[in-house]
């Protein structure tokens, strides 16, 4: 190939790669070097056509973070035969990858050369990435103030020199979070005008860019993100539509804080509620109970008073059972179900709640058959259980239509079964699942007192014991309730 | 008075029935309506067997009539039962140093139950 041929090679290869190229001797003299290079480092023809590498270098030192220690590993590497591979980082932001080799001559070393590559735009790219996951994973926070400080803390130096995110809180501005680079100056107090339009507002004040997006959720804005650029720093459409995602998902965090703030509150005063009134109602409750039960005990079995009495009674206790369940349920939502575990014999508890309902029995007319086989102690809370028993025999007088009850309870491996039969009205197949829900009753039809969470509360005490319920029915057949229960307490 | 329950309770129905209760089956009791009161009965009448205290009371609380009581040491054997038919209640009746804790509405059996081993171990020690 001739040298004409070699030179031309050289040349049209230099123009047409997208780096910047430069090789220099070792007297400090520049040999070659591309448009593109010029174009990279903003150095004037004039000046290059000196190829003096010294001259290049005293032109291109300030535009880094750091001329010196750029013209330090300039020299080093002058001086060494090792190649290099670094990252040169620009104060306009600028970010050069930067690649250079010795060039031989046989043996000798007899030059530099030097390639750049422009990654401004992945580096900006992968810091705003960056930014943006780390801002989200700041504001899913619950402690508002805490995101904020934290989202503007890491939006310097990136969005600006300094930022501040204020929210409007009953008409009056609030500086929430605020953050600076060493003196420099924060952004005014909500400047945004009026906090009516959406989008980002960019103005100048005082030599400085400002760029403000708005905080909103899914509605008005209320509040205001802002920043103040670096001197001789003007936003690009890129820092806008940045600026304006961190509006955006700081907007909607602040306005999910809120949310969870206010349901956390009207959680609170509806416990209070229902404790209140828990306490009110189980007072009357008891001096109802404790009264009817003194006369009981003093009424002659042919006393025509007794069956007031007993009905007073009754009342008394579906009274009781109404609170108990309000406040079951309310538990059961807010998922707080303390146990009390002991040894409880479940053939103890079925004779109690038995003995207990013994008079709803007598008068539903359902004749009540016992078959209890076997040891059925288990690790259980009694009152629970109690619960459990009661609530399936209640529904079963209930709904049983005055045809028998029959009451299974046996050992089957690690659990105990409970099976609770009637032979009533019976459940149509598409209301099963229905009747495990709260405030829901299969014979939704007919008002038969209650909330009709009788089954939820006993498939949630069921399931935290660790232990399964099934049901089984047919209408005109009646209904078969099974539980089984884990003997042994889940660890 | 020896053997005597002190009932205390700001609803005064309950008051009354219990006391009426117990009086049937040959209980003595007095009743108060806050700590306070209970207070002034206890410096004037001496230890009861039993205290029934409901631990939601205006004045002086209940969790604050048993610390008092518990300091007591003129008072160490006395029975103490905790009342209530608030939702906290039981984790609160966990922290104090209560014998026994009843779930409003109590029930007859239930009551005479809860006093009995105070009444039962005349002068002897509290089973705790």
């Amino acid at each position: 190939m001739s040298s004409e041929l070699e030179a031309s090679l050289l040349r049209a290869t230099l123009d047409a790669t997208a780096d910047g190229i430069l090789a220099v001797d070792l007297d400090g003299h520049v040999s070659i070097y591309n448009q593109r290079f010029l174009s990279m480092w903003e150095i004037p023809g004039w000046l290059a056509a000196r190829q003096q590498d010294e001259v290049l270098l005293d032109f291109v030192a300030d535009q880094l973070v750091d001329p010196l220690e750029f013209l330090h590993g300039v020299r080093d590497l002058y001086r060494s035969e090792r190649d290099s591979f670094d990252v040169l980082h620009f104060k306009d932001g600028r970010v050069f990858e930067r690649c250079s080799r010795p060039q031989w001559l046989g043996e000798a070393m007899v030059g530099r050369v030097w390639s750049f590559h422009d990654v401004s735009s992945a580096h900006r790219m992968l810091e705003n990435i960056e930014f943006l996951s780390e801002a989200s994973r700041l504001l899913v926070s619950l402690d508002l103030a805490r995101a904020l400080e934290g989202l503007v803390g890491c939006a310097v130096p990136l969005l600006g020199e300094s930022a501040a995110a204020d929210l409007l809180e009953g008409g009056v501005a609030r500086r929430v979070a605020c953050a600076a680079s060493g003196t420099a100056p924060p952004p005014p107090l909500l400047c945004r005008r009026g906090l009516t339009t959406a989008g980002t507002i960019i103005c100048h004040h005082r030599g400085r860019c400002h760029l403000e997006v708005p905080l909103a959720g899914h509605g008005e804005p209320f509040g205001v993100l802002s920043f103040v650029g670096q001197p001789g720093r003007r936003y690009s459409i890129e820092d806008r539509e940045m600026a304006a995602e961190l509006g955006r998902r700081a907007g909607l965090a602040i306005q999910n804080a809120r949310l969870f703030e206010q349901a956390r509150e009207a959680v609170r005063a509806r416990d209070e509620i229902l404790s209140t009134t828990a306490h009110e109602i189980r007072g009357p409750i008891t001096s109802i109970r404790l009264a009817a039960q003194t006369l009981l005990e003093e009424e002659r079995a042919d006393s025509p008073r007794l069956s007031m009495l007993n009905l007073i009674e009754r009342a008394d206790r579906r009274l009781a059972r109404f609170v108990d369940e309000l406040i079951d349920v309310s538990r059961l939502r807010t998922g707080v179900m303390a146990f009390e575990f002991e040894k409880v014999d479940l053939r103890e508890v079925i004779r109690e709640v038995c003995a207990r309902l013994e008079q709803d029995l007598v008068r539903s007319g359902s004749p009540l058959t016992l078959r209890l086989d076997g040891d059925l102690t288990g690790e259980w809370d009694r009152l629970r259980v109690d619960q459990i028993v009661s609530n399936l025999l209640s529904n079963a007088i209930k709904f049983g239509q005055g045809r028998p009850i029959r009451v299974v309870a046996l050992p089957s491996g690690r659990f105990a079964k409970l099976i609770v039969r009637d032979h009533g009205c019976g459940i149509p197949a598409d209301r099963l699942e229905a009747v495990f829900r709260p405030f829901e009753r299969a014979g939704a039809t007919q008002h038969l007192g209650g909330l009709g969470l009788g089954l939820y509360i006993v498939k949630s005490i069921v399931l935290q014991l660790g232990g399964e319920v099934r049901i089984w029915s047919k209408v005109g057949l009646g209904t078969r309730l099974t539980v089984c229960l884990p003997r042994r307490r889940r660890t | 008075m020896s053997g005597w329950i002190l009932v205390v309770d700001d609803d005064p129905d309950i008051c009354e029935a219990i006391e009426i209760v117990l009086g049937r089956h040959g209980i003595p009791a007095r009743s108060a309506g806050d700590g306070r009161s209970a207070l002034a009965i206890l410096g004037e009448a001496g230890p009861p067997a039993a205290m029934l205290i409901d631990l939601h009371m205006p004045v002086m609380g209940g969790a604050e009539l048993v610390a008092a009581v518990r300091r007591d040491p003129a008072l160490a054997r006395v029975r103490l039962i905790g009342l209530s038919g608030a939702l906290d209640t039981p984790a609160i009746a966990d922290e104090l140093s209560l014998d026994q804790f009843l779930v409003k509405p109590i029930d007859v059996p239930a009551l005479l139950a809860a006093v009995a081993p105070a009444l039962g171990e005349a002068g002897g020690a509290r089973g705790r």
